[in-house]
């Protein structure tokens, strides 16, 4: 037992120093045949990174809008209910999300919201468009809980009072007021007055960032600036915990037919929007882009794997006589089988060393000129958990590309070997 | 004393396409221990199968063949190439080094697949290889060394693992005369030392340093001759 150890050990030893002198001596062959496990290894890392990053983006994003929230809305965001559809709904009223309020008795909190886009806000110097305006009361404070940069959310008094104060996204109060302390400060917006109470961190992310370009005002203070049949009005209901979520919902929507006298045959002429219906919709996202990325990345493995084993049947041939020697002296089959796996195994590691340099160039690159400071894709070195899967891809590739030649090497005959020219 | 090899009728044929070729015919032989034995005859004679199958490179169609006492005529490649590693060291025409290593390695090759570890592989090949003369040549790779030097190299790795038997397949045949006969001291002096040589030549000069000649023709033993002690240089 000892001693079979001791041979083994010896023969590894021996192999990885055969692999490296015999790579060693055909530089260019090496690298040309690891060609296909370099980009299969890229693939593999650089698509690992990217839905990394995709993933955390989309967490960052969608959790502001709470995992215990419903959205109940005249439309569907993710669009299960056609727009063209959902146009004709009556508008959801003001008086309805107050009936509905009154009636609800599961929900942690209950309160109107009101969005309007693509407005316009200044400052005494500074104007900036495309702005979301939202209309909220001080319910609204779970969503930018972690998110206060200096100041604070709206109170209660101020939306019963109808007060003119603004709470502004990140990207309002650099460009509003660059260099400068935002509080206290005049915004304009539709021709009044609003006093900045307070300003939020940088929330937003490759996916959305409307979060940093959203100004919040008191929901009365909306109302009174928005038409009165202004029909984007939404009622935000908030579970006590994600698993009662469901009754939630499902007493909500009871409450809401009834606010909106539907007969029972009638189907629903309103939108239940949640983080759900958004997550669904992404996970068939992902499984397509692992579906791509999986085929090209076999794609370029099965080209490792024929580069590989081709390579190292010509090296068997070409090591003919040195293979009947190191029998005649005494090498056994799973001896020569071995020198010639750890040849592969480590020619296709050689491949992923490339390859995870390579990425690790393009991360860097990346993150540096297309996501700077974006709060999803962190990541500008290579996760571990990438490199090691990187490395084991590669050692299996070389073990299979090297598997036939290997064999056909340790089946050799050693008078024949010993006799080739 | 043990008999150390015992052939027994021994027949190798090869399928040549259609064609049977019956390499070996029936042969019958001992050798003991510390014997020095030439084997000769014409070329296609047989007697490099005869090499082959004494050196463990190849097993009898029929027949029986002992080693040592050990019947080693069915055995499986992974034994036979254990029984080499042990019992069998090989001097070949053409040297067969390993190009790349240096005389070092090339003799450590062995000892390599007997699991040797490496302190010891390395002191005992040093050691072989001032034995045969080229203590000044260890880290000379094969294309660094002259013909002479690098046969020594071989008879080195030959003998690097105390074999029971030297086996040289025509050892002066791609050598000049004179480092032929160098080399031919050189058995001369091993056999001295108490080794059991076999070589297989096809020249009488050469057979001449044996104490036993042994001629094959046609896969069978032709005639033996015997000698009381080899004829030194």
């Amino acid at each position: 037992m000892m001693q079979r150890t001791l041979n083994i050990l010896a023969e590894f030893g021996e192999s990885i120093r055969i692999a490296v002198a015999a790579i060693a001596a055909n530089r260019v062959r090496s690298l040309l045949t690891t060609l296909g496990v370099v980009i299969g290894v890229t693939f593999v890392v650089l698509m690992g990174w990217f839905l990394d990053g995709l993933d955390s983006a989309w967490e960052r994003t969608i959790s502001s809008l709470g995992y215990e929230v419903i959205y109940i809305h005249k439309f569907d965001w993710t669009g299960r209910t056609p727009w063209r559809e959902a146009r004709k709904r009556p508008p959801i009223t003001i008086r309805q999300i107050r009936a509905a309020i009154a009636q609800l008795t599961l929900a942690e909190r209950a309160y109107p919201r009101g969005n309007a886009w693509g407005q316009t806000v200044r400052s005494a110097e500074n104007s900036i468009s495309g702005i979301g305006i939202i209309g909220t009361t001080s319910d609204n404070d779970w969503e930018v809980a972690n998110s206060i940069e200096a100041g604070r959310f709206l109170a209660p008094i101020e939306d019963l009072t109808a007060s003119y104060v603004a709470v502004l996204g990140y990207n309002v109060w650099q460009e509003l007021f660059p260099n400068q302390n935002p509080l206290g400060q005049t915004i304009f917006y539709r021709g009044k007055k609003f006093r900045v109470i307070g300003i939020l961190k940088k929330r937003g992310t490759l996916i959305s960032d409307w979060g940093d370009n959203a100004v919040y005002i008191p929901f009365r203070v909306f109302q009174l600036l928005h038409s009165t049949n202004f029909s984007n009005y939404t009622l935000v209901v908030k579970a006590p915990s994600q698993s009662l979520l469901p009754e939630v919902t499902e007493e909500a929507r009871m409450v809401m037919r009834k606010v909106r006298n539907l007969a029972p045959w009638e189907p629903d002429n309103f939108s239940i929007n949640s983080i759900d219906a958004f997550e669904q919709q992404v996970r068939t996202i992902r499984i397509a882009i692992w579906g791509i990325g999986i085929g090209m990345t076999g794609l370029s493995f099965l080209v490792g794997i024929i580069g590989i084993m081709n390579i190292m049947f010509v090296s068997v041939v070409e090591r003919t006589r040195e293979i009947g020697l190191r029998k005649a002296v005494g090498a056994k089959r799973r001896a020569i089988l071995l020198q010639f796996l750890i040849e592969a195994a480590l020619l296709s590691t050689a491949g992923a060393v490339i390859a995870l340099l390579l990425s690790q160039g393009a991360i860097a690159g990346a993150k540096f000129l297309l996501f700077p400071g974006d709060l999803g894709f962190t990541a500008s070195i290579i996760p571990p958990h990438l490199m090691g899967i990187a490395l084991l891809v590669a050692v299996l590739v070389g073990v299979l590309a090297g598997f036939a030649p290997a064999l056909r090497a340790a089946r050799l005959d050693p008078v024949e070997a010993l006799r080739y020219e | 004393m043990n008999t150390l090899i015992h052939l027994e009728n021994i027949v190798r044929e090869y399928q040549m396409g259609e064609e049977v070729v019956r390499a070996l015919r029936g042969v019958t032989l001992s050798i003991e221990p510390n014997e020095y034995v030439a084997i000769m005859g014409p070329s296609g004679s047989g007697k490099s199968t005869l090499m082959n199958i004494i050196g463990c490179l190849d097993t009898p169609t029929s027949g029986r063949y002992f080693l040592e006492g050990e019947d080693v005529s069915d055995l499986d490649d992974n034994e036979l190439a254990e029984i080499r590693n042990k019992k069998i060291g090989f001097v070949f025409q053409t040297f067969h080094l390993l190009p790349r290593y240096t005389a070092v390695r090339n003799v450590e090759l062995p000892l390599i697949y007997a699991g040797v570890p490496a302190d010891e592989r390395y002191e005992r090949a040093v050691a072989m290889l001032e034995k045969v003369g080229l203590g000044d040549r260890l880290f000379h790779k094969p294309n660094e060394l002259s013909g002479g030097q690098r046969q020594r190299v071989a008879i080195a790795r030959a003998l690097i693992n105390n074999p029971s038997l030297l086996l040289a397949d025509e050892p002066t045949g791609n050598l000049d005369s004179r480092t032929g006969a160098e080399i031919l001291a050189l058995f001369d002096e091993l056999w001295r030392q108490g080794n059991t040589i076999i070589l297989v030549t096809h020249e009488p000069h050469v057979a001449q340093h044996a104490n036993r000649i042994i001629h094959i023709l046609d896969g069978q033993i032709q005639k033996e001759e015997s000698k009381t002690s080899s004829i030194p240089v």
